[in-house]
């Protein structure tokens, strides 16, 4: 099939997926034992003209399959409900403001910081097999592994803020204080962020790395790379240019499916450093059973993780020369 | 000469043991193999006997708040009070029993559907593997993270809700390798002698992936294990059983970082990392025997 | 001079089981516009043998001992910074079976000008001209230069390996079997496009394979290697009319010719030998028809039986009749 035709195919998945995450959580909520948006009537957080509202808005006193069709009505007006906490600001607002932006700042830049130590480091390995360098990497990306990312990022504060303070103890930037301009917000800002971000990365570098050096060792064994050494070119040559780009085709995939680990990895570290961002936001919903911001969290990651998928399987397919070019 | 059911039983049974018997024998010789399962038979050791060693009732006040390594306190006391080592100790048991059970019912779950699927195709494999596909695509961590929430806290249902969304690769696994094995001649011959469906499916194929599915076992109590830190750390897990994880929720929430008291933040976490590295390790060298291109580039 | 002499090769590869001895003593040269064909079974270490010229053994592979040398200087001697210099620019190699041999990423336009530009000064579009000049020599659309390997067929494949060998003009081209993997008739096409392209561009060849009837069309000198030695070595018409070692007439005779009578197809029974422990003596005895006792003790002297042909037997006299190919 042709590239236009995966792409339409692939986003179609995705598609019926999101529908599915959809229905799921409707489901949850509502069926789970300790029905929570049933709990409303119940709540005593709750004023009664709100309940009301809400019980109005969400048909929560008509049968299921109307509560459902409302669900999706509301749904499609960005409607997710109120939160039980913030009592009156509308789940949509909270999720889709700030705290997202930190996240995603969190998300990326520990990702990017990951992938691109994790392939050059991966590469360099597999072709110094054996060595020190090599033999050092694997036990640190071990050793990344088997630790929980929240332990992680608390022995950094631990260390690097307590006994060293090189490090901020929390948030996202200093309380209280107000920057004269933007330059110096920033530096705040990305200081707050060095703790957090290196905490995420660190453990995902170990996962690209051991990922990244298998697939190299696997491409080394192909045909074409005696043909490149045969040629006489440099060995960066061989490396970056013949063995890499074959190996980075499968590493795409792998990100995609990562995205699922970062939301949960991005949780424990904005818990740990008090970071302003979605993950918190969990940590704190679930403290408080906030059960609309949750029901809403879950369909924001949910959507989240799907786009990321097809995205890296566009990717692939792109990257790929026998995908693209099949049909033409 | 015919041979009975008695005798083709006891075969069986011999060849299986001398299969293990070789496995074992390869095992032995990966240092790294042979580690994780000193690590892992430590930890083990010291889950059963816990009631024996452990100097304290983990959820009992016995002591000073944050009092620090000392006088009948190997390892300190938490914020109200209670002994960080017992804690620690029982918590080793359920690490272990999430792990363990967690990854028994995902494996399980797992190899069902993957047996099912594989072996009469048809409408049914449809099903199962839209099924499949349908908890592969769902994100997994805010899937556990909302089920946790919702269900209440408790140990069961950290350990349903961990099985629940990790058997998708066991699945995928076990059905394609029925798929192969299916085609086998073997197979075939014991279907042409009329055996029933269950028992080739139970006595043909099923013994042949038990390796495969033993070992994805082990990668999944490395994760069952990380996940219930780590729902236990956002308060997800049961109150009421201190699990490292829960242990280090409390040091969190009390800020013990910001205050330095190590010795509620260390110990936990080194023994998360030391079962993980344990079964990794394990797997590790697993995978090694039974994969045999790795097996060829060692060289 | 001689473009190639290999003198005393001895390469090794370190097993956990002891080192297998691959290529025990390897000699031969290639003279300007020859091509030397390297004929024997797989694993008598043909392969082995282009590995080392080309010093791309793995790792567990070791040059033990003697002399590669092309253009006057000796391969065994140079760094590997220096080995890189003449990779390609003095001696190329065709691989066998080009399905994986192209990396499936770059296009093949890209493959073959990154080896041009690495090893001459000039613009991308002169090394891209050369490179179509060179497609329309092994007969390919010039046009294809931007495809992928995968868009290829399996000969047009090998084609493109065939002109990515050419492309720096290197003194020497190795081919490794190189149309065994192709169907039948593909095989002669590329047979045909190699004797063409010999002839015009007076290559100077190795040719490695096992298919002796490739030999007799295309070479001009053959080496018969037998686990890890040659055992006959001479000019390719009087090796062929005249074999003087029971090995090379039972691979000649293990070949059916359509015309003529038909016979029963001769073929050598047993298996090639263990590297790590070869046979005692002459290596072949276990399985060599004429074998006697004095053949498991001394390996026999490889010596000139005639100007310019060698063999490697002790009974060359008393076999020369029994051997001798059947008119």
């Amino acid at each position: 099939m042709g590239f236009k035709e995966y792409v339409g195919k692939r986003t179609l998945h995705g598609i019926i997926t999101i529908i599915m995450a959809i229905t799921l959580n409707f489901i949850l909520f509502r069926i789970m034992p300790g029905d929570p948006t049933r709990a409303v009537s119940g709540d005593p957080r709750v004023d009664t003209a709100t309940r009301l509202a809400l019980i109005a808005k969400f048909g929560l006193d008509r049968p299921l399959i109307e509560q459902f069709a409302l669900y999706i009505y509301n749904l499609a007006r960005g409607e997710l409900g109120i939160s039980f906490v913030q009592i009156g600001r509308p789940v949509i607002d909270i999720i889709l403001g700030r705290k997202m932006i930190n996240t995603i700042i969190l998300m990326g830049s520990s990702m990017f910081i990951a992938f691109s130590l994790g392939i050059i480091f991966g590469v360099i390995a597999a072709w110094r097999r054996g060595t020190k360098m090599d033999v050092s990497f694997i036990v640190i990306s071990l050793a990344t592994y088997s630790m929980p990312v929240f332990w992680f990022g608390m022995l950094l504060l631990l260390f690097f803020s307590y006994y060293i303070n090189i490090f901020p103890i929390a948030g996202t930037i200093t309380p209280g204080i107000v920057h004269p301009n933007f330059i110096e917000y920033t530096k705040d800002y990305l200081h707050h962020l060095m703790a957090p971000m290196i905490t995420l990365g660190v453990s995902f570098f170990g996962g690209y790395f051991l990922f990244m050096r298998d697939t190299i060792l696997d491409v080394f064994t192909e045909d074409y790379m005696l043909t490149a050494r045969a040629k006489g070119l440099s060995n960066r040559k061989i490396l970056f240019k013949h063995a890499m780009r074959n190996a980075l085709l499968p590493m795409v995939s792998l990100m995609g499916v990562h995205i699922t680990f970062l939301i949960s990895g991005a949780t424990m570290t904005e818990t740990v450093f008090s970071w302003d961002g979605l993950g918190r936001l969990i940590y704190d919903s679930v403290r408080n059973n906030d059960y609309p911001v949750l029901q809403g969290i879950f369909l924001f990651m949910a959507v989240l993780v799907v786009v990321a998928n097809i995205l890296a399987d566009i990717v692939n397919a792109y990257l790929d020369p026998r995908i693209k070019e099949a049909a033409e | 000469m015919t041979s009975t059911p008695e005798r083709v039983q006891r075969e069986r049974f011999s060849t299986s043991v001398r299969r293990f018997k070789g496995f074992w024998s390869l095992y032995k010789t990966s240092r790294i193999g042979m580690f994780g399962l000193s690590l892992v038979f430590a930890f083990l050791v010291v889950a059963l006997i816990t009631p024996w060693i452990a100097p304290y009732d983990p959820r009992a006040l016995v002591g000073g708040p944050f009092q620090p390594p000392g006088e009948g306190h190997v390892l300190g006391t938490d914020q109200i009070g209670r002994d960080i080592f017992s804690m620690l100790l029982w918590g080793s048991r359920i690490s272990l029993m999430v792990g363990l059970l967690a990854s028994t019912f995902s494996v399980a779950i797992g190899t069902a559907i993957g047996l099912l699927s594989g072996y009469f195709r048809g409408p049914i494999d449809s099903i199962l593997m839209r099924i499949t596909d349908l908890f592969i695509t769902l994100p997994s961590i805010p899937l556990m993270l909302i089920l946790a929430a919702l269900l209440g806290r408790s140990v069961w249902n950290i350990i349903f809700v961990i099985a629940i969304t990790g058997w998708t690769s066991t699945a995928r696994m076990v059905r394609s390798q029925t798929l192969s094995i299916k085609e086998r001649p073997y197979v075939e011959a014991a279907r042409s002698v009329g055996a029933k469906d269950s028992q080739i499916m139970f006595r043909h194929i099923l013994p042949n992936i038990i390796p495969l599915i033993f070992a994805n076992a082990i990668v999944g109590i490395v994760n069952a294990i990380l996940n219930e830190s780590g729902l236990s750390f956002l308060g997800l897990g049961d109150p009421t059983k201190p699990s490292w994880g829960l242990i280090l929720r409390y040091a969190n929430e009390v800020g013990a970082m910001a205050t330095g008291r190590l010795w509620f933040i260390i110990p936990p976490g080194i023994c998360i990392m030391l079962i993980t590295i344990g079964f990794a390790f394990s797997s590790y060298s697993l995978d090694q025997i039974l994969n045999p291109r790795l097996r060829e580039r060692r060289g | 001079m001689p473009v190639l002499e290999v003198r005393d090769l001895v390469t090794h590869y370190l097993t956990t089981q002891g080192p297998v001895d691959a290529v025990s003593g390897l000699n031969f040269t290639v003279e300007k516009g020859q091509t030397f064909g390297l004929a024997g079974e797989s694993g008598c270490g043909k392969t082995t043998a282009a590995l080392s010229i080309m010093g791309l053994l793995p790792s567990n592979g070791r040059i033990i001992g003697g002399q590669i040398i092309i253009d006057g200087d000796d391969l065994l001697q140079m760094t590997e910074n220096e080995l890189k210099k003449i990779r390609w620019s003095k001696v190329s190699i065709v691989f066998q079976g080009a399905m994986n041999a192209l990396n499936p990423v770059l296009n093949v336009g890209e493959q073959i000008t990154e080896v041009i530009l690495e090893k001459e000064d000039g613009s991308k579009s002169e090394a891209l001209d050369r490179v179509k000049k060179l497609f329309e020599l092994v007969e390919i659309e010039p046009s294809r230069i931007v495809e992928y390997p995968h868009e290829f067929s399996g000969g047009m494949r090998q084609r493109v390996m065939i002109a990515m060998a050419l492309a720096n003009y290197p003194l020497l081209v190795i081919a490794d079997e190189p149309i065994t993997a192709l169907d039948v008739i593909v095989q002669n096409q590329i047979l045909e496009l190699m004797k063409d392209l010999q002839s015009k561009l007076d290559l100077s060849q190795i040719l490695i394979t096992h298919d002796l009837s490739v030999i007799a069309e295309t070479c001009d000198k053959v080496g018969i290697m037998y686990a890890g030695k040659i055992v006959e070595y001479g000019e390719a018409s009087p090796i062929f009319k005249t074999p003087l070692h029971p090995y090379t007439s039972a691979l000649i005779g293990a070949y059916p010719s359509i015309v003529g009578e038909k016979k029963k197809l001769n073929f050598i029974p047993g298996s090639p030998p263990n590297l790590i422990n070869p046979p005692g003596g002459c290596r072949f005895h276990p399985r060599c028809p004429y074998a006697k006792e004095l053949c498991s003790q001394i390996e026999p002297e490889y010596r000139e039986e005639e100007p310019g042909h060698y063999a490697a037997c002790h009974y060359v006299e008393e076999l020369r009749d029994s051997l001798r190919l059947e008119d």
